[in-house]
């Protein structure tokens, strides 16, 4: 049964003295015993506060802080009066956020707009008394509605604060703490770059090209100040045709893994189709003649061209292309599993199979197993990318390395060729391929 | 939300998992009703003095257990004839335990083989 303020009162009373008896037994004097108990007790009220919400409908404490927000955006509002630009900036701290982070946002957000009326921009945050948390993150179709529907205010600045580790500068992974922003953000801040831009409304969208502000301390610390950046490597995680994005601006650039529909800025890019005819290459030489491709996606730039390396090495062998043993999988191994054991118990199995990555090969390597088939006297398996984990699988695989070492030396290379030494390149796109790596899941073709 | 701090004069002590603090009431309360601060004071004599459970958070706990039905209180007397708040598990509140100790089991047992994988396990 809920039970009364007046009996939660009692309840704290009563833990209060059976703690000072427990001390006074134990042979402190009872003045110490009565300090001791209540300093040991932390937050009376606090505790008592909380006791009395668990029994109370979740509903109320909504209200109560929906009551308590209202009030002060109100006073807010009236307070900056005659605005014609009210800012709000939400900072989505989140559960747990504590005081170091607010003094950073204190000192690095807020201080610098001494340079702005300071009185004319509105923090809007939101707390939840039933979910504990004073510092709630809004979500976007919050921020629409509130963008959508306040009309007493000109412009929005939306802030979040994401971690994440950054390499590649210096010897050490470092984590570095962001703000997300949104377009209109700095504008509102009224804050100006030292060097380059900041980012306005062409930042926002699912289309935008990704870009970042460096603070001050960032630069000077991590980057040691230097203004001169005088070329970019544009890179992407998986080969693509990508539209320029317009962060680059007229910075020399060098694209890597990634090119542009016209091929006008310099590219280096894997040789897909170099490196599939190759691995076809070598399994014909071992005298397979029936080869099953167990592809990526086929939406993707690797595939495609992967898939055009195998057909262009087994047309040239006078191979009839079957399509029956070229299967589309997901890069992950459960497809190279499944594909294997569908292959291998269908009509007219194939003497080797060529995933084309190792995380796919690994899954047929289980399904060989499953099937009591031995690699590679039964059936050969080949990899492609040469990921670490191929040396360790049984029997190791055999692979073709994804040249993404090579390929980042070259782009360096280009792109220091062109800034550095000042040589004049027409554009153009280089194409890498890496060696095969002959481990021991290819074997001759059984007769 | 459970905060438990280190006894004074020990560097020993850890912060109570999330989540456990009801399970560790309820087990205090399989040998009897027992208020507030008795059960705190079990908690941390059970743990040899490694946990020790802060008032601001047993006191919620109980009451949040009371309104689910697992707990039902009353007021008595002390065995040195003081008024204090006893509470005592319900039939629900067993099962709530025994629940709650199989999903514990499972969780320790979970979190030692990824901790301590035995060697060439196939």
């Amino acid at each position: 049964m809920r039970p009364s303020d007046d009996d939660l009162d009692e309840e704290i009373r009563a833990h209060l003295e059976l703690a000072v008896r427990e001390r006074v037994e134990a042979g402190e004097d009872e003045r110490s015993a009565r300090r001791s108990a209540r300093r040991e007790f932390g937050n009376l009220t606090l505790t008592r506060d909380t006791m009395r919400s668990v029994w109370r409908p979740q509903w109320v404490d909504g209200v109560e802080a929906l009551g308590r927000d209202l009030r002060f955006a109100v006073r807010s509002l009236l307070r900056a009066k005659g605005l014609a630009v009210t800012v709000i900036v939400t900072l989505a701290l989140g559960i747990g956020a504590n005081a170091a982070i607010f003094s950073v946002v204190s000192g690095v957000l807020l201080r610098p707009l001494v340079n702005r009326d300071e009185d004319r921009i509105v923090y809007i945050r939101q707390s939840g008394a039933a979910a504990n948390a004073a510092n709630l993150t809004f979500s976007v179709p919050e921020v629409s509605d509130l963008r959508s529907r306040v009309k007493a205010i000109g412009e929005f600045g939306e802030f979040s604060v994401v971690e994440f580790t950054m390499t590649g500068l210096g010897v050490e992974p470092r984590t570095v703490i962001a703000g997300v922003v949104s377009g209109p953000f700095f504008d509102v801040m009224g804050l100006r770059p030292l060097y380059g831009r900041l980012l306005d409304a062409s930042d926002d969208g699912p289309k935008a090209a990704g870009a970042a502000v460096l603070t001050y301390r960032f630069w000077m610390t991590a980057l040691h100040g230097d203004p001169s950046v005088v070329g970019i490597i544009y890179s992407t995680i998986f080969t693509r045709r990508i539209a320029l994005p317009r962060a680059l601006g007229d910075f020399p650039a060098v694209l890597l893994n990634c090119y542009t529909k016209d091929r006008k800025v310099n590219a280096v890019v894997p040789d897909e189709t170099a490196g599939a005819s190759a691995v076809t290459r070598y399994l014909l030489e071992h005298g397979h003649r029936r080869i099953a491709f167990i592809n990526g996606e086929p939406w993707m730039d690797a595939s495609g061209d992967r898939l055009k390396g195998y057909r262009h090495v087994l047309a040239k062998a006078g191979i009839a292309f079957d399509p029956a043993i070229v299967r589309n999988g997901d890069w992950l191994p459960l497809s190279g599993y499944q594909w294997t054991s569908d292959l291998l118990t269908g009509e007219r199995p194939p003497s080797a199979i060529f995933c084309a990555n190792d995380l796919m090969a690994i899954g047929a390597l289980e399904a060989t197993r499953e099937l009591k088939l031995r690699v590679p006297e039964d059936v050969s398996v080949m990899g492609y990318d040469d990921q670490e984990l191929a040396r360790y699988t049984h029997p190791p695989l055999s692979t073709l390395v994804l040249p993404n070492y090579e390929m980042g030396r070259r782009a360096a290379q280009l792109l220091i060729e062109i800034t550095v030494r000042g040589k004049s390149v027409s554009p153009m796109e280089i194409k890498i391929h890496g060696p095969l790596v002959e481990r021991a899941s290819v074997g001759p073709a059984i007769l | 939300m459970a905060k438990t701090s280190t006894d004074r004069d020990s560097a020993r002590g850890m912060d109570l998992l999330q989540g456990t603090l009801d399970m560790l009431v309820l087990r205090t309360l399989q040998w009897g009703p027992q208020h507030g601060h008795g059960i705190g004071q079990a908690i941390r004599q059970q743990s040899d003095g490694l946990l020790k459970v802060e008032t601001g958070s047993l006191y919620p706990a109980l009451h949040r257990l009371e309104k689910r039905g697992w707990l039902k209180s009353e007021w008595d007397k002390s065995d040195a004839n003081q008024r204090a708040k006893y509470y005592r598990m319900t039939a629900a509140g067993k099962a709530q335990l025994s629940r709650e100790q199989d999903r514990w089991t499972q969780l320790v047992q979970a979190i030692g083989r990824v901790m301590n994988p035995a060697p060439d396990k196939k």
